[in-house]
């Protein structure tokens, strides 16, 4: 008997995924709370990444994430105003090199709208720059996540037994080992002994970028592997997937037609929510000192360069802290509200009674 | 019942030791020498000398000197980095700090993120649901260093309350505390939401409504005890997490706990500290995962425990 002419036996389950993709995209699209936070994620994403001709190191322009316009360092963003501490005879000779300045840049006085920072460089840029690679470093953290969970929870799941045991046993130990410790350990040690082909490869700066990503990528699969597991221990008591073994379906084809479109719910879900904390995590290691290497930007790099001009209670420098850390807040906010929506959106039960 | 505990508590020490070997060797095989990056600048020999006092001249001398060590006496030792403390000594001062601070922070995340979570689920998609889960997740979309900075600022720096003076009184546990338990309280809110919902559509939770309980009742006694579940799981890491203390909190407001020790460990490469730190850490984690597990045959009776339960 061919594997044609088995009744198809994938049927609905765990999740609503079986339903019709278009009647899924409507659910999507009708759950505010999804709408909501994938708008906003594409939107900031489009931004950031739309500008990169302009703000990358290739670039001439005056928003050039590490552009030093010398002399006007800590500027207040836009022409919002003098300070009132400047005298004002220095202020407007100020004022004018900087009109005149303006008058050369290509870009008016766009570079200033956010302001600029100690080292002269337009905050706009920076803040552009380095939501391209905070926002690469949480999808590359999801992608590890997914490749290396889903693979371990798959196979611990279905094989069962010693398999089983051996690689939970494994995602137990590293559980048990703080995160931390791993990051700053695995950068630490990448940075010392990086192979030849890497140095080939990234220049010396993208190495620190390189490093944070597969650092951070390799501790966050440890949820998604469990996640994974637990929901492939409990497809596999389903009478379906017993049938289709009885039916003598070959084990990949069980793998691939009938586990894995059950499961990617759930890997959605926390795949969108792997990215959220990558960021953050990120952002930790910028506040130790062993993030990424300094002239290259990120929002948790920016907002930690920021906090001590910032708080300064005699001359705050607030744009530094405000701007970075709103725009690290929303795409946060927007990412955890994309993966609550998709979890009501998966969620076969959710038409929860209003009592 | 018995048997489950008996093979979890045989599996605790295997578990713990796995993650000491673990550690061991990471802690060794990054580069950098703890006993080079002092200032001292020590000839060969001293340096030498050093290594010989900790019985570190290579990996395999250290590695039995120093479990035999730890197994038999429970010392881990003199700190590589500080001379003169011995990491016992650390771990006895900075603990009952963090465990203090932790404690109270586990306690606000608790309360905050179930009540949180309770209305967010009841009121669904109205506007206290956005209102109260935009609350919970500022705790999450911030650094926590920004956050905790930001309530520095604003009562210590700017209301001066609480007065910043010597660690030791009951009012200085406030704000870090609250600090501390922002990202709990943010996760065990979301977990209250979702399982809430779920609970909130069955069968005797409408039986209860109808015999004429009151929403109050329905909600706060019956739907709430069995929503807990998933929070209850959540409690072991987050208890892990606040009681073995945080860098960021720590360093923000000052405070002597162990979560600096344990972030400079690795910075300067304290391989003694390391495993010290870890180990306490792990401990906490894997006490109270096992806790979680117990209590739950407690909690509702009909969950067999010795079944492998798949935790999602």
């Amino acid at each position: 008997m061919s594997a044609a002419a088995i009744p198809r036996l994938n049927a609905p389950v765990a999740t609503n995924l079986a339903a019709p993709p278009d009647r899924l995209w409507r659910r999507v699209l009708a759950s505010r709370r999804a709408t909501f936070g994938g708008g906003g994620l594409l939107l900031i994403i489009l931004l950031c990444f739309g500008t990169l001709p302009w703000t990358w190191e290739g670039s001439s322009s005056a928003v050039q994430y590490n552009r030093q316009h010398d002399q006007f360092s800590r500027l207040p963003p836009s022409s919002s105003g003098r300070p009132a501490d400047i005298d004002l005879s220095a202020w407007n000779e100020r004022e004018t090199k900087l009109a005149g300045y303006e008058i050369r840049s290509r870009l008016g006085h766009v570079w200033r709208w956010l302001g600029t920072d100690t080292q002269a460089r337009s905050l706009l840029g920076r803040c552009l720059f380095g939501g391209v690679i905070s926002l690469s470093i949480g999808f590359a953290a999801a992608a590890i996540s997914v490749t290396l969970g889903v693979a371990v929870g798959l196979i611990a799941g279905y094989r069962g037994g010693w398999v089983d045991a051996t690689l939970m046993r494994i995602v137990d130990v590293l559980y048990g080992l703080p995160y931390i410790l791993l990051v700053i350990l695995f950068r630490i040690a990448f940075e010392g002994a990086r192979p030849k082909w890497m140095s080939m490869l990234f220049k010396d700066s993208s190495m620190s970028m390189v490093v944070l990503f597969l650092a951070i990528g390799l501790v966050s699969w440890l949820t998604m592997a469990r996640v994974v597991r637990g929901q492939v221990l409990s497809l596999r008591a389903q009478p379906f997937i017993e049938a289709a073994r009885a039916a003598g379906i070959p084990e990949r084809r069980i793998f691939l037609h009938h586990l894995l479109p059950n499961l990617v719910g759930p890997i959605i879900v926390y795949a969108s929510l792997t990215i959220p904390s990558a960021i953050l995590q990120e952002s930790f290691l910028s506040f130790l000192g062993v993030g990424i290497q300094s002239p290259l930007p990120t929002w948790g790099s920016l907002a930690s360069d920021g906090l001590q001009p910032a708080l300064n209670t005699i001359h705050s420098d607030w744009w530094l802290l405000l701007f970075p850390c709103t725009l690290l807040a929303f795409v946060l906010l927007c990412l955890n509200f994309l993966g609550d929506g998709l979890r009501d959106v998966f969620d076969p039960r959710n038409e929860a009674a209003k009592i | 019942m018995i048997r489950f505990l008996i093979s979890r508590l045989v599996q605790f020490p295997l578990i713990l030791a796995a993650i000491y070997l673990v550690t061991f060797f990471m802690a060794w095989v990054v580069p950098g020498d703890p006993f080079q990056k002092t200032d001292k600048n020590l000839s060969p020999q001293a340096l030498m000398q050093r290594r010989r006092e900790f019985h570190a001249e290579n990996w395999r001398t250290f590695l039995v000197y120093y479990s035999g060590r730890v197994v038999r006496h429970a010392d881990f030792g003199q700190s590589m980095q500080y001379d003169e403390w011995s990491v016992n000594d650390i771990l006895k001062s900075a603990l009952p700090v963090s465990i203090t601070l932790g404690l109270f922070a586990l306690i606000v995340a608790l309360l905050g993120g179930v009540g949180l979570g309770t209305v967010a689920a009841v009121r669904r998609d109205g506007l206290l649901d956005w209102l109260s889960l935009s609350i919970a997740l500022i705790g999450v979309s911030l650094p926590g260093f920004v956050a905790a900075a930001m309530l520095f600022i604003f009562f210590t720096a700017k209301l001066h309350w609480p007065p910043i003076g010597e660690w030791g009184h009951l009012r200085d546990l406030v704000l870090p505390g609250v600090a501390l338990a922002l990202l709990p309280m943010a996760y065990i809110a979301r977990l209250t939401r979702v399982s809430m919902l779920d609970i909130l559509g069955n069968d005797y939770v409408r039986t209860a409504r109808a015999k004429g309980l009151s929403r109050g009742v329905v909600i706060w006694k019956h739907a709430l005890r069995n929503a807990l579940l998933p929070v209850l799981s959540y409690l072991g890491p987050a208890a892990a997490y606040t009681l073995t203390g945080s860098f960021v909190v720590e360093k923000v407001f000052n405070i002597p706990g162990l979560g600096q020790h344990f972030v400079n460990s690795i910075l300067n490469r304290d391989r003694t500290m390391i495993l010290g730190t870890v180990i306490v850490y792990s401990f906490f984690l894997l006490t109270f995962n096992l806790l979680v597990d117990v209590s739950y045959a407690f909690v509702d009776p009909r969950i067999d425990v010795t079944s492998d339960r798949g935790d999602a």
